[in-house]
């Protein structure tokens, strides 16, 4: 018999519902990944770093969306789970992707800049800061969303909530880049402070989605 | 007989509604199956809910296995087995990889014997959750609450909307279950007839407040139903009477001691009480 882990269990439940977004995903990531590699073209480079870390936590995101439309969250509730460890699940399965897409993406781009020099110099120069800008945006905007979406306030509105959250995030995250460029800051330190916020804004969220989630009726 | 499940004083409001939960009592001994009946909206959801944790109640305890539930009960849920009206599991999930996530979750999550019910139930493993019928659904939800040997179920409104044969197909999974002197069964429902084949005790419950908690025994030998003309009606002691309809040519007058009422009431005839008219007397009738 297996000891139990009901985190582990959640995080199981939360992989096999989005399992069929995350292939299509997938595909999409290793196209784009393909003809980086076959291009070297800093276009795509842009535009692979954005799907690989961006779409894996954003396919999460929607999937918990989807969770409220059946008794999931009610049935989870009623099972051996406490309360915190159901939430803790929703932000382990987000940071999860997004650093499994980053992962993915750093796989990729090394081999990419084997056969292209030319990729490397712009890599250099750039990976930093886009990658901890499309991290940044990710979890600021998990740290947003999931309070408001524990709530259900107006489950019928995620689409309104999730653009609302992204617009927020991806402001903060460029607020924090201008305001680093005005007192010139180096950019290392800004993309470095963009993950520390995020972070940070993701364990706030945390504690706040906690409290509301221990005293929801479902 | 010790109670597998106790509930005393059981409040809940809800600020959104003029609905309310008022001081629920009642109890499940252990080796029994309770059928908890009521009108849609009558508060058997809003029971259950607080029973499960899954609604914050206002006030009143609820004990299972000798335990106070709380929400960090995590023990006391290990051993209770859910099943609610709709589907319950994410519709991209298939039962191989509901067992595997499961398992981590229930402690006693026997794979061997989850597998068994999908058979016996004629389940495919590896189909997701949904392309399946809502008998199928209802059917893996039995299994999955069957397959972590829980001491007791508990279902809101299982088996409502699902065809006889299916229906009956689960009912005996109940029966079976129960064959255990120390498993119970918790079996919320508005089709009286299926608590008429399974329950041993009824729970009836109306606008929030239980109305009677009896051995179905004696509800089934002891209530009785008079016929009554206007006349008989008029001359009959109030005081015997639980409550009574009225029809065009008719008075159904529901009585609970039937023998002392044939006795008393020798003109009027008095036919035995199902639940279902039991329940249709005390919910639309008067007193």
């Amino acid at each position: 018999m297996m000891k139990n882990n009901p985190t582990r269990g959640l995080l199981m439940y939360s992989f096999y519902s989005s399992k069929g977004n995350i292939g299509v995903a997938l595909l999409l990531i290793l196209a784009l990944g393909i003809t980086l590699l076959i291009t070297g073209s800093t276009t795509v480079y842009a535009f692979f770093t954005l799907v690989a870390i961006g779409i894996p936590p954003y396919i999460i995101m929607i999937k918990m969306g989807a969770k409220n439309q059946t008794q999931w969250e009610k049935f989870q509730i009623s099972m051996p789970l406490k309360r915190k460890n159901i939430v803790a699940s929703f932000y382990l399965s987000i940071v999860i992707a997004t650093f499994a897409g980053f992962l993915l993406c750093g796989v990729i781009l090394g081999i990419g800049l084997v056969f292209h020099e030319g990729l490397m110099e712009h890599v250099i120069k750039t990976a930093f800061g886009s990658v901890s800008y499309i991290i940044g945006i990710a979890l600021l905007m998990a740290g947003l969303l999931l309070p408001i979406g524990s709530t259900k306030f107006g489950e019928n509105k995620g689409e309104v909530f999730f653009t609302l959250c992204l617009g927020i995030a991806a402001g903060i995250v460029l607020l924090i880049q201008w305001a680093g460029g005005k007192v010139d800051i180096p950019p290392a330190i800004i993309s470095l402070s963009q993950i520390v916020i995020a972070l940070t804004a993701l364990v706030i969220s945390y504690y706040i989605t906690s409290k509301i989630y221990a005293k929801m009726d479902f | 007989m010790n109670a597998i499940l106790e509930i005393q004083g059981l409040a809940k409001t809800y600020e959104s509604s003029d609905f309310r939960l008022n001081n629920i009592s009642f109890s499940v001994p252990s080796g029994a199956i309770m059928g908890f009946v009521g009108e849609n909206g009558a508060g058997k959801s809003t029971t259950i809910g607080c029973i499960l944790n899954t609604l914050i109640k206002d006030s009143g305890t609820v004990r299972i296995f000798g335990k106070e539930m709380t929400a960090d009960s995590t023990d006391i849920r290990d051993g209770i087995g859910v099943v609610y009206d709709t589907n319950c599991f994410p519709e991209h999930l298939t039962p191989v990889e509901i067992s595997s996530a499961m398992r981590l979750i229930y402690s006693k999550w026997d794979n061997g014997l989850f597998k068994e019910y999908l058979r016996k139930f004629k389940l495919p493993e590896k189909k997701k959750v949904k392309t399946f019928s809502r008998g199928m659904t209802m059917k893996l939800a039995v299994a999955a609450a069957l397959s972590h040997h829980p001491n007791l179920l508990v279902l809101d409104e299982a088996t409502s909307g699902l065809d006889p044969i299916v229906r009956d197909d689960i009912l005996d999974v109940f029966l079976e279950f129960v064959q255990d002197e120390n498993k119970s069964i918790l079996l919320s429902s508005h089709i009286t007839s299926d608590l008429e084949k399974v329950a041993d005790y009824i729970t009836f419950i109306h606008q929030g407040s239980i109305i009677f908690s009896e051995k179905k025994d004696v509800l089934k030998y002891n209530y009785g139903v008079m016929r009554c003309k206007s006349a008989q009606f008029a001359a009959m002691d109030k005081e015997d009477m639980l409550a009574y309809r009225k029809h065009d040519y008719q008075i159904d007058v529901l009585v609970a001691d039937k023998q002392a009422a044939s006795k008393k009431y020798r003109d009027i005839v008095i036919d035995n009480a199902s639940i279902e008219e039991i329940m249709l007397i005390l919910v639309k009738g008067e007193k």
